[in-house]
């Protein structure tokens, strides 16, 4: 048999898994309309209980809040000091337990799991925006990951194997029988969710209810418990693969994650509906990952550009191109408006006042606190471009940050490689990022809402795989360098001298360039949504028909912002780099761009003041800084963060923006019927009318 | 228009809609919500109060203190080390800070501390990317009491770019030969070059191996080290016959095993993450593989090698980590024991713990070499430069390293083989450094 054959057969055992996920992502989508990248991190978790069940008998206990910590906290303000208890952070049962019971142990676990993502998670966003829904997902996705690592650790784990361990050959090559296995296996799970959805009264309400759900809801059927059932379901699924599969992927915090973009690609073209071509079409991208993979071991004449992890990319294009908005709309029974644009009214003297105050601070304060302003400027103006991209005109994109990169990389090419001035290298670099978001934006000219955000998620992938990891203008394969910032002979970089603050590092210099870039970031962007091209961004993110029939040209609109969001993203990435003075492809890898849409939601994803708070909330910005002066939460960071953001996107989709928007003009109302109330003419009492 | 909890919004969403007593209470609950978890996550990590030592000191060249003080009359003031521990994140190395805590209260407790000055760990923590390593390098490099650091962050590169200029020294981890090139880095770990340099000689002379095959993470720091093993092993008459790539988010490593021939060749090397050993054991044990397999001290993880995954593989590292006492030394029980009686209930022996307890013992030794009173970044980083550690758990340090690369202070590797669920002793694997010059 030709080895290419060969590789198609091996390339089983990673389709068998890609599938699994694709059916368990149709499933999620099915049930909330949602994209959902924590998928993977569910699976992750139910294999790490079944894992430390077996094994040691443990079972985590996550990270809850504890009542004496607290009164021991607001003690120690004053003083006094006591330990609180801890709260037990796994639950020994002894020595590692059977298999049927550290399964059982594990699916009842996913079982809570799907029920808090459903009742906690999706459905207090039920009639949110697809934006939320993504970055609820990324919220959860992080929460879990974060809560793997404290209770279990990053290192790996090793899972025994549940199925045979042996081998089949077939014309000569071995292929582990397990795989064939667990073939069967996907293939009859796919077909009972099948036969569940297509012929229970169940899933044909579970269909109406994706289709139209006020119609499904007025004959009786509760969307809610439909959408909680197929939770749990797909959780169970995800657990069950993780479980099966954990010795073939090994077990690790972020291992199946990685795995979700080739799940999506395959739900993708089956529309997140269709359950067998879903299954079916992940099988094939495992297979055919295998078979590149040996075509570029052995064909010379094939580029080396990681051809195995672009083909998903690949069959997200086509499938888009294919069927336009891929991701069907679900038809809930109201969808809520995406979070407010206000027009952040640009009032010159408070403004100059609070540029000159970060002026300031950003010379006279503390280094970490210099340093952590910096990283919150840059931190603005990358939430900037999204800003403009999402906030203004509803597209989501998950590019930003590798489109920041491109920049990054440019910038060490053209200045410290190819000898241009900053002055000149600084803007090509920009002017290069925003070429990059035009392609981009001209991927996503046809989508919108999801399918956007995983056209736009593919894009960032590609960048990182083809370009920053390979040696050229826009990548390298070992550290890339950024000369200090020079302008007008005065060196403005982390370590330059500077005639004003202390000689301490970050250098204020690189404080005062960043801030310059920043504030003209924020005052383009004000200006930008109060103009008239900003206005039809607005109209179009509210309604494209409605927006075309207006006269308002929607593909210039949309590449405009894409093109302005990628020149916001390339002026923060290239600050990064001058900053850093060094970095590599991970800095700017697709992760990033994950954790950047979360926060920028969280900060209010729609305004200029939202931006800000993105820009505090960051890693390492100020507010980090401030809050480790208030509390060490160290490695509970990232668990909070995660929390907060499901949090708050359930509370108000506005983010803290709307919300600290909506509390001053609540505050303002009451003092001022505070005050009406006690300047009102009051009658004496028995007096005449 | 749409209309939901009695709150007015607008399609366009350009409108504004008057808070309600619902959303106050909401944020009220958000923020208490936050509040409630933040005052409640306080760090399970804290170092607990120590216990005495009640055994004789490592077989270190570590200068002690002509006499030990009684940890609790020490009241002088401490002698203050940076560590960057990252472990905000996803790839957190927490095993290291541990390790480097149960290090400092050992010297304390039966080292004397600096000249009788308690030795302090000054903790920053980071996360996986660059900026938390800026900020903690920039926290040490601006404090003139510090005169040395030490950092797990994988972005010891841009901090370098901070304590460089300072003049700060800095005891990290080694990707690159540029990484050892640094006037004030040091660095106790042999670094991916001279994790594979020494396995190829290892298996062209103490294996007699004619043909190797090599597994490599694909990512480009292991892929330059890939492609400089093969260089290594023509020098060294060792036929390499492929280099496989295995992505990090590879799904099923059979396709990687068979084509890299594994089975057709005396030596498989793999060059690959953590993560990735115990699948890839799997998978060589689906189809039958027996040929003799050479890793890193990445693969020797607790559970992995607890599970037999690995039985017969030789790994390659700087630290020695027996899983079962009866087959380790003396020596390699004393690092142990430095451990487990010093660290708290989570500090362990594998991962990056070793080369973190060394390093502080490292940094230990210059202090008092420099004395107490002499303290400075510049006396620290010339002490640094002549450091020599013999423990017998971890690879001999020998500063500063062959000329042109004086950070690369780590000049063999232990070797160990797995045997069944526990490690033993199978010797010593020289570098050959002037190798590395040739590479370019």
């Amino acid at each position: 048999m030709s080895i290419y054959l060969q590789f198609l057969l091996i390339g089983i055992g990673t389709g068998v898994i890609i599938g699994a996920l694709a059916i368990g992502l149709t499933l999620s989508f099915r049930a909330s309309g949602v994209i959902n990248f924590g998928h993977g991190a569910i699976a992750t978790y139910v294999t790490y209980v079944f894992v430390e069940m077996r094994n040691n008998g443990e079972y985590p206990v996550p990270p809850l809040p504890n009542p004496l910590a607290i009164a021991a906290g607001i003690a120690g303000w004053f003083g006094l000091h006591f330990d609180a208890p801890d709260l037990p952070t796994i639950i020994d049962v002894g020595e590692g337990t059977s298999i049927p019971t550290a399964i059982a142990v594990a699916m009842a676990t996913a079982v809570l799991l799907g029920l808090a993502a459903h009742f906690l998670v999706f459905r207090p966003l039920r009639y949110a925006p697809a934006t939320a829904k993504v970055v609820a997902s990324i919220g959860m996705l992080l929460t879990l990951q974060a809560v793997v690592v404290l209770r279990f650790g990053s290192q790996a784990k090793h899972a025994e194997t549940l199925l045979p361990d042996t081998t089949v050959s077939i014309a000569g090559t071995l292929i582990p029988r397990d795989r064939f296995i667990l073939l069967a296996l996907l293939l009859a799970v796919t077909l009972m969710l099948w036969i569940a959805f297509r012929f229970t009264r169940f899933g044909i309400a579970t269909r109406a209810a994706a289709e139209n759900e006020e119609v499904a809801t007025l004959l009786g059927y509760s969307a809610d418990f439909q959408a909680a059932v197929s939770w749990v379901v797909a959780s169970v699924v995800a657990g069950g693969v993780g479980i099966l599969v954990a010795p073939i992927t090994g077990v690790s915090p972020g291992r199946m994650t990685l795995l979700i973009v080739p799940a999506v690609a395959a739900a993708l073209v089956g529309a997140f509906s269709s359950f067998w071509t879903s299954a079916l079409v992940g099988v094939g991208i495992g297979m055919a990952q295998s078979l590149i993979f040996i075509l570029e071991q052995r064909q010379d004449w094939i580029p080396d550009l990681d051809l195995a992890e672009i083909l998903p990319l690949a069959v997200i294009a086509v499938a888009m191109a294919a069927r336009g908005d891929a991701v069907p709309g679900r038809g809930a029974v109201g969808s809520e408006r995406l979070p407010l644009a206000y027009a952040d009214r640009i009032r010159p003297v408070p403004v100059v006042l609070f540029v000159l105050a970060v002026l300031a601070a950003s010379i006279w304060l503390p280094f970490e606190y210099r340093n952590g302003i910096n990283n919150s400027l840059i931190g603005i103006i990358l939430a900037l471009s999204l800003v403009v991209v999402t906030g203004f005109v509803g597209q989501v994109s998950l590019a930003q940050v590798a489109l920041s990169g491109i920049a990054a990389f440019g910038l060490g090419s053209y200045v410290a490689e190819a000898g241009i001035p900053f002055i000149l290298g600084y803007p090509l670099a920009i002017v290069t990022s925003a070429l990059f978001g035009l392609v981009v934006g001209m991927l996503a000219l046809r989508s919108r809402g999801p399918s956007l955000a995983i056209i736009t998620l593919g894009a960032g992938i590609a960048i990182e795989a083809v370009l920053f990891r390979r040696d050229g203008w826009f990548g390298t394969s070992r550290r890339a360098r950024a000369d200090a910032p020079e302008l007008f002979g005065i060196e403005l970089g982390s370590a330059s001298e500077f005639f004003l603050g202390d000689d301490k590092r970050p250098s204020p210099a690189i404080g005062v360039l960043i801030l310059a870039v920043a504030v003209a970031a924020c005052v383009f962007v004000s200006l930008l949504r109060r103009s008239p091209t900003g206005r039809q961004m607005l109209a179009v993110r509210a309604n494209e028909r409605a927006a075309a029939a207006a006269g308002v040209d929607i593909a210039r609109i949309k590449l405009t912002a894409f093109v302005i969001g990628a020149a916001l993203a390339g002026a923060a990435g290239g600050l990064k780099a001058a900053q850093l003075g060094s970095f590599q492809s991970d800095t700017f890898g697709w992760t990033a761009s994950l954790v950047l849409i979360a926060y920028a939601y969280l900060g209010g994803i729609s305004t200029v003041s939202g931006a800000l708070w993105t820009g505090t909330l960051v890693g390492a910005g100020i507010g980090t800084v401030v809050g480790e002066e208030l509390i060490v939460l160290g490695r509970y960071e990232t668990y909070i963060a995660g929390t907060f953001l499901i949090a708050e996107l359930a509370f108000d989709a506005d983010g803290i923006a709307g919300s600290t928007r909506r509390l001053n003009r609540y505050v303002a109302k009451k003092c001022r019927a505070l005050l009406n109330r006690r300047a009102l003419p009051t009658a004496p009492i028995g007096s005449a009318p | 228009m749409n209309r939901r909890h009695g709150e007015a919004t607008t399609r366009t969403g350009i409108g504004e809609s008057p808070i309600t007593a619902r959303g106050v209470r909401l944020l009220v609950g958000l923020f208490a919500i936050f509040a409630l978890v933040a005052a409640s996550c306080g760090d399970d990590d804290a170092p607990e109060a120590e216990a005495p030592a009640t055994t004789a000191a490592p077989t270190t060249t570590a200068a002690p203190a002509e006499e030990t003080p009684d940890p609790d009359d020490i009241a002088m003031d401490p002698v203050r080390i940076g560590f960057d521990s990252q472990e905000e994140e996803l790839f957190s190395i927490i095993e290291a800070r541990r390790a480097a805590e149960a290090a400092v209260a050992y010297i304390n407790a039966e080292l004397g501390g600096v000249d009788g000055h308690p030795l302090e760990l000054e903790l920053c923590t980071s996360g996986d990317g660059p900026e938390g390593a800026v900020a903690c390098a920039q926290q040490f490099a601006n404090d003139d009491d510090i005169h040395v650091m030490i950092t797990s962050s994988y972005s010891s590169n841009e901090a370098a770019e901070v304590t460089v200029p300072a003049g700060l020294p800095q005891l990290a981890l080694a990707n690159l030969p540029d990484d050892w090139q640094r006037p004030t880095e040091w660095i106790f770990d042999p670094g991916f070059l001279g994790l594979v340099q020494g396995p190829v000689a290892y298996a062209a002379d103490t294996i007699g191996a004619n043909t190797m095959t090599i597994i490599c993470l694909d990512d480009p720091f292991f892929l330059e080290a890939c492609d400089a093993a093969s260089v290594f092993a023509e020098n060294a008459g060792l036929e390499v016959t492929g280099i496989t790539p295995a992505a990090f988010e590879q799904a099923d490593y059979v396709g990687v095993v068979t084509a890299s021939g594994a089975a057709d060749v005396d030596v498989v090397m793999a060059a690959i993450d953590g993560t990735q050993c115990s699948p890839l054991a799997d998978a060589l044990s689906s189809l039958s593989v027996e040929t003799a397999i050479i890793t890193f001290d990445t693969c020797a993880l607790e559970d992995t090698v607890a599970s037999g995954a690995l039985d017969g593989w030789l790994v390659f590292g700087a630290s020695a980590l027996p899983v079962d006492p009866s087959l380790a030394s003396d020596a390699v029980l004393e690092g142990q024991r430095i451990i487990e009686t010093y660290g708290s209930e989570e500090a362990e022996v594998y991962g990056l713990a070793g080369w973190a307890l060394v390093s502080v013992l490292g940094v230990h030794a210059a202090l008092v070499d420099v004395g107490y009173e002499n303290l400075s970044r510049e006396t620290v980083n010339e002490a640094l430069s002549r450091v020599q550690l013999t423990t017998g758990y971890y690879a001999d340090v020998s500063c500063p390293g062959p000329d042109p690369f004086p950070g690369a202070c780590v000049s063999s590797l232990i070797v160990l083989e797995v045997d069944g669920t526990s490690m033993k002793d199978a010797g010593l694997a020289p570098i050959d450094f002037s190798e590395f010059e040739a590479l370019g």
